[in-house]
């Protein structure tokens, strides 16, 4: 028997159409409501209030991002409410490359050191101070919340993004070193030992020998923090007020809590709030993958 | 200053070099760990103060009335008054008892779909690595997205679903779905089971390519068929993931805000109010800091409380001892 005989033969078997409907139905079920958001923003604001609705947006119309990106609304719809969004969109859109830049970038460079030193160096009580942070990370946000705004209100930095980033930082640092401690685990202290022995300082062995290998999991580490912070949601929500430090995901729940009605506009405003955190976990999912399964086994 | 070097080999000279090495190696731990702390202490610093003072501070708060709306008036100590409190106040209760059957749908729907979705994916077919990178899209959008793209699915007037079933003939009046008190909660926590499907299901296929192949093959030479293959043989695989699965799910349930806070609000009539929406209002609208973090510490008491029960569960379900 040829095996492309075989192959065909076996994928009508009723064992596998059966597979096949249960995949394609997961599948429908997990991606149809994403499909309609981005559906809904490249429709025409008639084609939306229609009943039933245009299932493909032909031709799509990219209206809403151009104004959500240039400032810009339609002669048309003119209104204060729609330039007042779009403005208070832009500002969140930046807010949160920020935000989520300087976090990735602070827990990195800091949980980077932390490993290193929990690693290579002797940090008096290191294991303990380790297994500390890690039960720290058991505590729900919502019991630090309180105390952390009333002290934020009582040093006058709410509605401040240096407040944001230094919060969201601490809060990812512990799930950073650990996981970096574990990567540096894996890679044998020999290699720096070599270094020093020809000659090189230990920040020169760290820097020249042990980060290029550890490359891997500050990716990973990095791409972690950077979903989780441009989708944090309550720290921002509680530590900002105005529509100039707000972040995407803040700008987001205000514009649906405005009931406003332009519903390709909020559409394509929650598309842009999601494309970041999508096309990260897509580029980098073996990296986070493989950096959370070993810090959870580790 | 030119001191004489003692002859080799002298009891002197031994000493003298031992004394050498040993400050030498002393200074040597002294530098590494002068280096270690430096490196360390910014990191710890910077979480000690976001997490241990805070921790502290909480409970201080839990047991004082901190006095808000008539601030000149020094904080009052009230002891374990704020958690009696909040025990006896039916808002409170109400909304403990929407979280537990929030969870309970989350655990019971959606472990078996996880389940069934990764058995799935662990078959090998065309484009798998493609699917199985796309399901991970619903868990990674934020909360108040996925809140936005439900209430555009939802949407009474021109939502999809409404849409979808006109089309199909099954209404024809638009139903208002999340206008509803008896099933919004179920609404809400079909959009938590959607987004939270894409971990489990990873999850629980990391669990299944851990499977020795060698197993199956030992089970069907002792004549166990597939269903047996699957109680014996997988499922004993899965049950250290369901340990994780269940205690996410348990966290997530306690946690669940930026969807009710997007989609309905805590309404209609408080019927999606779960707790974590509860407390955000306690706390940050009502100003109501010292039941509020009572509230918060009965919550971090209770999730701890099921993890330690659910390892209790899966340990004996496993068979193992403790």
């Amino acid at each position: 028997m040829r095996p492309g005989w075989s192959n065909r033969w076996r994928l009508w078997r009723p064992v596998s159409i059966l597979h096949a409907v249960v995949v394609a139905g997961f599948l429908l079920f997990l991606l149809l409501p994403v499909y309609w958001l981005i559906a809904t923003s490249l429709s025409s604001p008639l084609a939306l209030v229609r009943m039933p609705p245009e299932w493909i947006p032909l031709p799509p119309d990219l209206t809403a991002y151009r104004a959500l990106l240039t400032g810009r609304a339609d002669a048309g719809s003119a209104e204060t409410l729609t330039t007042f969004t779009i403005r208070a969109f832009q500002y969140a859109l930046r807010n949160s490359v920020i935000v989520a830049a300087a976090v990735t970038a602070l827990a990195l460079a800091l949980g980077f050191l932390s490993a290193a030193a929990f690693t290579r160096l002797d940090v008096p009580f290191g294991h303990a101070v380790i297994y500390l942070i890690l039960l720290g990370q058991m505590i729900p946000p919502v019991v630090l919340l309180i105390p952390l705004y009333v002290t934020a209100t009582r040093f006058g930095v709410l509605d401040n993004l240096l407040t944001v980033i230094a919060l969201l930082t601490a809060l990812h640092l512990p799930f950073v070193i650990w996981i970096l401690r574990s990567y540096l685990l894996t890679i044998p202290k020999e290699l720096e030992e070599a270094a020093q022995v020809d000659g090189a300082s230990f920040p020169g062995a760290l820097l020249r020998v042990t980060f290029p290998l550890t490359l891997p999991g500050l990716v990973a580490a990095g791409a972690y923090t950077f979903m989780q912070t441009w989708n944090a949601f309550l720290i921002p929500l509680i530590f900002t007020s105005s529509d100039t430090k707000r972040t995407v995901t803040v700008a987001v729940a205000m514009f649906v809590g405005r009931h406003y009605t332009d519903y390709a506009l909020l559409a394509a405003a929650g598309v842009l709030a999601f494309v970041p955190p999508v096309v990260f976990a897509l580029f980098f999912q073996r990296y986070l993958l493989h950096g959370l399964a070993s810090g959870a086994v580790k | 200053m030119l001191v004489k070097y003692p002859r080799q080999g002298t009891r002197v000279e031994i000493a003298y070099r031992r004394a050498q090495t040993a400050t030498r190696r002393l200074t040597f731990r002294r530098r590494r760990q002068l280096v270690g702390i430096l490196l360390v202490v910014p990191s710890l610093a910077l979480i000690f103060s976001v997490m241990l003072y805070p921790l502290l501070y909480s409970l201080w708060i839990s047991v004082y009335d901190l006095n808000v709306t008539t601030p000149w008036l020094p904080p009052r100590f009230v002891g374990l008054e704020n958690y009696t409190d909040i025990l006896k106040e039916p808002t409170a209760l109400a909304a403990f008892g929407r979280t537990i059957l929030f969870g309970l749908i989350g655990i019971g729907f959606g472990i078996p779909l996880a389940i069934s979705l990764a058995l799935a994916l662990n078959r090998p077919f065309r484009l798998r690595g493609i699917v199985r990178a796309l399901i991970i899209i619903p868990w990674v959008i934020p909360g108040t997205v996925q809140g936005l793209l439900w209430a555009r699915i939802y949407d009474p007037h021109y939502g999809a679903l409404n849409g979808l079933l006109y089309q199909l003939g099954i209404i024809r009046e638009p139903v208002p779905w999340l206008l509803e008190p008896s099933r919004a909660l179920f609404l809400v926590a079909l959009v938590n089971l959607w987004a939270t499907l894409p971990l489990m299901t990873l999850l629980y296929l990391a669990a299944l390519q851990g499977i020795p192949p060698e197993l199956y093959e030992a089970a069907s030479l002792d004549g166990a068929d597939g269903i047996r293959q699957f109680r014996y043989v997988t499922l004993p695989f899965l049950l250290p993931i369901t340990l994780i699965v269940l205690i996410l799910k348990t966290i997530d349930a306690f946690a669940l805000f930026d969807i009710v806070y997007v989609l309905t609000g805590g309404g209609p009539a408080r019927s999606t109010e779960v707790i974590g929406y509860y407390l955000f209002q306690a706390a940050f609208q009502r100003s109501d800091y010292g039941r509020a973090s009572a509230l918060a510490w009965l919550i971090a008491l209770l999730t701890l409380g099921l993890a330690v029960l659910y390892r209790r569960l899966t340990l004996r379900g496993s068979g193992a001892e403790e």
